[in-house]
């Protein structure tokens, strides 16, 4: 083994104590680095495994997707060579996160789920993992009866090794009887979630984020007030989790914890220059304009702010007029929603956006009692 | 008379010994944790009442026989109906727990444990209140039990026995059975006494270090020092007495003699009213605190289903913040009283001093100028930094400091490398502390200006040169330059942002891919700025190119050009490509054909 390969295997050995998260991609970058220069095929196809599995989990998509479509292609030209269940889960995220990125048109999508589904076939695995991305497309291109349809046929498909894990389907069934309208149900179904008899890498850490506003709506505040708490420790050390934070703030914007709801704009805005996800960024400037809005009508015209220095209005005293702000803010969500409604041809990213400043009608103080660790 | 299960106990064993309980040996934790809770319910109306366990093990017969006896409250005939009841629920559940804060249903659930390691279960037991007969229920794994009320009568208590099941062995084994029983319930308050024939032992026999008063803190260090060691078999770097109200937990934080990973998992031993809960406990102390490994006992944290960790409710919450701040102000006196011990344990645990000064204020304040960076000259604190250099200079990104990390030393610039977690965050911060000192964030770009520029004379001369070096370079999207810079026996430098490596890294991809996953990436690209190209800048006080920038062989020049690309990828520690391989080849068997064309004559 060349030095380059034992230094390969040494990086992925430390990549695996890490958690996702930036420290975690730079380590496996420094493989797939060390590994190139090393020039062995299988090296270079494993460094690039674990670096597709921490790009996708630590919130750098694109660059998870580029090592992946290399993978794919070893994968095809060298057969027998390499896992095959590997590649397909691999396939799985590559397949759950495309839609996330406008510039890619919608054939191209579904061509891209057509290949998974015969790839899933050829293995010799059933559709249920298929039918779930099916279902999370037509739901992201607010194709109700579609998504609902696809669901159905998802549930009566047999799980296999290629189907999520239990903790992320029991996710998946509270996040479709969110999609029903169904609070209540979910968050009942949520329960082995949150009392940690299921769990996974990213489960429950999704599942507090998406149960904030629903929990608000039924009154529930003791509980959101527990999902945020929970679920915000789980989530504020990776960039992969942007969008829930802005399910976060909305969620602090409505209780009126707004010292914590700054606390966690100032410390999480340099995400949006890494993570180029914009569905996620879309969210994140959603709750961020929908907390300024908040913030100005409460009498804060200005705001002490402690942003990056690239931040494009970046001041010198840190003061920023509101105003000004929220205005940036909800410029920036909108350029977004027009990308996605044209890519989606729907209109169901601005009509979100228009719709936000209706959950003011949700606001009531409840605050915080102990101050956070 | 024979009763039967209405659930499949086989199966229900099955499921708890493969998912519910970890291994087989949890048995001794739940027969400990079923005496405890007993003796617990006894003293709440006799408080007087001194609670034992007893473990006895005896090895006649074909199989060996293990007893726990313990003088608690007893069950009633009604409450042993309950926990069979409670048995019965637990299959019907998707889980496979019930709430553990009732005491017959825990009872119940922790005998269920036995069956991994017997085949039939005799509980006897007299209750403490009521009528107080003695019952004997005897359970078998096959789902049938009997209930029997012998005449004898015996000290109010509960008694339970086990018979060895083949594969069981070695739970029946005193070593083992003292070292578990050590294991959860060493912390317990009532003695608990083992014996085999004539071998007698006392389980718990030391109280932990919290729970004791000490003449000196000499004497309190030393046996601090000595628990830690006894319990992980390390010697640790120091040891901070924990303690909240809020939640009832009393403790001791060990300082850990080496640095830990940034988010190697958090492994904490902690009890929970004094019986063991886990030893990889998560959630108890804030993020930041990943230098210390605790031993606490917590009474009023409530644990999750799967006893593994603390349900994260408010008062988790606030336990964390209290034993956060013991730590903090742990720190705080040791910058006061002792900053030669201080300055070893940042050394070992600069990423949590590192991790904190982001989030906290005060910390920053008091900590930021002992922190060490890794710098082009080595790793040194703030305060060394500031005492060589009136300026700041850093750079975010890792690629960018490789590049340039020797050219800068070349020039005298000190560079903090702030690729590394929290460093950008902090360092940004710097002037909070120093209002006065200069703070640039350096790239190659800005190193480049620092470059002697060439008099329009020189740029005159080497204006054909950087043409065609741009020509030539354009197909690996690199444009070029032409300064003086030290040191002079460095050709050319190259240097490429995250972007431009990212763009080589999609036009290497885009080579194997098929035609779908080309235009996939073409689109993928398209809605990211990626212009930026990398540079080469030629170094023209390095003699060899002083030289090549004026000379007029156009393909001489290009081969010149073409190695002294590949040769300053390869100092940049950049993996070439596969366009970049095949310039080499051409480029070193061009110089040689040029060279035996050129000299040919001499060589016949």
């Amino acid at each position: 083994m060349s030095r380059n390969e034992e230094r390969v295997y040494e990086l992925l050995e430390r990549s695996l104590k890490l958690e996702d998260g930036d420290e975690m991609i730079a380590v496996c970058e420094e493989a797939v680095r060390e590994a190139d220069l090393s020039g062995d095929l299988e090296t270079q196809y494993y460094a690039r495994e674990q670096f597709v599995r921490a790009c996708v989990f630590g919130g750098e998509t694109e660059r998870g997707m580029v090592a992946f479509a290399w993978l794919l292609a070893q994968f095809d030209l060298n057969p027998g060579m390499f896992s095959q269940w590997r590649i397909l889960w691999k396939y799985k995220w590559i397949v759950s996160l495309v839609c996330d990125f406008p510039q890619i048109s919608k054939e191209r999508i579904l061509e891209m789920l057509d290949d998974l589904s015969a790839r899933s076939q050829q293995a010799g695995f059933g559709l249920r993992a298929v039918y779930t991305h099916r279902y999370r497309i037509e739901k992201f291109w607010d194709n109700r009866p579609a998504a609902i349809e696809n669901y159905r046929i998802m549930q009566e498909l047999p799980r296999d090794d290629l189907s999520n894990c239990p903790a992320c389907e029991l996710d998946e069934e509270v996040g479709f009887a969110l999609y029903c309208g169904k609070n209540e149900h979910a968050v009942e179904l949520a329960g082995p979630l949150l009392n940690g008899s299921k769990t996974c890498t990213t489960v429950p850490h999704r599942t507090y984020a998406s149960l904030l506003l629903p929990l608000v709506q039924l009154g529930r505040h003791e509980e959101a007030l527990h999902c945020h708490r929970a679920g915000y420790e789980l989530i504020s050390k990776n960039k992969d989790y942007l969008d829930r934070v802005g399910d976060h703030l909305i969620f602090l914007a409505l209780t009126e914890n707004f010292d914590r709801a700054i606390q966690l704009l100032e410390r999480h805005y340099p995400w949006t220059e890494q993570n180029r996800d914009l569905a996620d960024r879309f969210r994140f400037f959603r709750g961020i304009w929908f907390l300024l809005e908040i913030l100005e009508e409460r009498g804060r015209k200005t705001l002490n702010l402690r942003m990056p220095r690239s931040f494009p209005f970046s001041s010198i005293d840190g003061r920023y007029e509101t105003k000004r702000l929220a205005e940036w803010c909800r410029q920036q969500s909108e350029a977004l929603a027009k990308r996605f409604d044209e890519r989606n041809e729907t209109d169901f990213f601005s009509r979100t956006l228009r719709e936000t400043p209706s959950l003011k009608k949700l606001c009531a103080p409840f605050p915080l009692n102990n101050s956070p660790a | 008379m024979d009763y039967k299960f209405q659930v499949n106990l086989s199966g229900i064993i099955d499921l708890l010994s493969k998912h519910t309980y970890s291994s087989p040996r949890v048995f001794v934790r739940e027969l400990q944790q079923n005496a405890a809770d007993a003796i617990t319910a006894r003293r709440h109306f006799e408080p007087e009442h001194h609670g034992e366990m007893h473990i006895e093990l005896s090895g006649d017969g074909p199989a060996p026989t293990l007893i726990f006896r313990d003088n608690g409250i007893g069950l009633t005939e009604e409450e042993i109906h309950l926990f069979l009841a409670t048995i019965g629920q637990t299959s019907k559940r998707d889980e496979s727990f019930v709430q553990r804060d009732d005491f017959i249903g825990q009872f119940g659930i922790g005998l269920l444990s036995c069956f991994v390691v017997s085949d039939d279960v005799v509980v006897t037991t007299r209750s403490a209140r009521g009528e107080g007969r003695t019952i004997e229920w005897r359970g078998r794994s096959d789902g049938t039990y009997s209930l029997e009320f012998p005449d004898r009568e015996i000290e109010p208590g509960t008694e339970v026995r086990l018979r060895c099941k083949s594969g069981s062995e070695q739970y029946f084994e005193s070593d083992t059975l003292i070292r578990l029983a050590r294991h959860y319930g060493s912390l317990l308050r009532f003695p608990i006494h083992f014996a085999e024939g004539d071998l007698t032992a006392l389980i718990n026999d030391a109280r932990p270090p919290w729970e004791q008063e000490f003449e000196n803190p000499l004497f309190e260090r030393e046996a601090y020092l000595g628990y830690g060691r006894d319990l992980f078999q390390m010697d640790f770097f120091d040891y901070v007495p924990l303690k909240s109200s809020i939640g009832d937990v009393h403790g001791v934080a060990f300082v850990l003699p080496f640095s830990p990973s940034l988010a190697m998992k958090k492994t904490h031993r902690v009890y929970l009213k004094n019986m063991l809960l886990s030893e990889q406990t998560e959630g108890l102390l804030p993020d930041w605190a990943f230098f210390v490994k605790c031993v606490v006992n917590a009474n009023d944290l409530r644990p999750t289903a799967s006893r593994e960790a603390f349900y994260e409710d408010e008062t988790l919450a606030a336990t964390r913040a209290a034993l956060g701040r013991q730590l903090r102000k742990y720190l705080i006196d040791l910058a006061e009283k002792n900053p030669g011990q201080l300055r070893t344990l940042i050394q070992l645990h600069f990423l949590s001093f590192k991790a904190l000064a982001v989030d906290d204020e005060e910390f920053f304040q008091i900590f930021m100028k002992w922190l060490p960076f890794e710098t082009n000259m080595g790793t040194m604190t703030l305060t060394e930094y500031i005492a060589e250099h009136k300026v700041i200079r850093y750079t975010p990104d890792r690629d960018q400091f490789r590049q340039t990390a020797a050219i800068a030393a070349a020039q005298s610039l000190c560079v903090i490398n702030a690729g590394f977690t929290y460093d950008a965050q902090l360092i940004e911060r710097v002037q909070d502390l120093f209002p006065s000192i200069q703070l640039y964030r350096v790239n190659a770009d800005i190193l480049l200006l620092s470059f002697k520029f060439l008099t329009i004379d020189e740029q005159d001369e080497v204006a054909e040169f950087v043409k065609l070096a741009n020509q030539v370079l354009e197909p690996f999207q690199c444009s070029v330059e032409i300064r003086s810079f030290h040191p002079g026996d460095l050709p050319a430098l190259y240097n490429a942002g995250t972007a431009a490596l990212f763009k080589q890294s999609i036009g290497e991809t885009k080579k194997v891919v098929n035609g779908f996953w080309s235009s996939v990436l073409d689109e993928m690209t398209s809605g990211i700025q990626l212009e930026e190209f990398a540079q080469l800048c030629f170094n023209y006080s390095n003699p060899a190119v002083y030289k090549i920038a004026r000379m007029r062989d156009e393909r001489l020049l290009k081969f010149s050009i073409q190695m002294l690309y590949v040769q300053a990828v390869l100092l940049s520690h950049r993996p070439l490509t596969s366009k970049e391989t095949v310039l080499l080849n051409e480029g070193l068997l061009g110089l040689i054909e040029w060279g035996a064309d050129t000299f040919g004559e001499w060589v016949q």
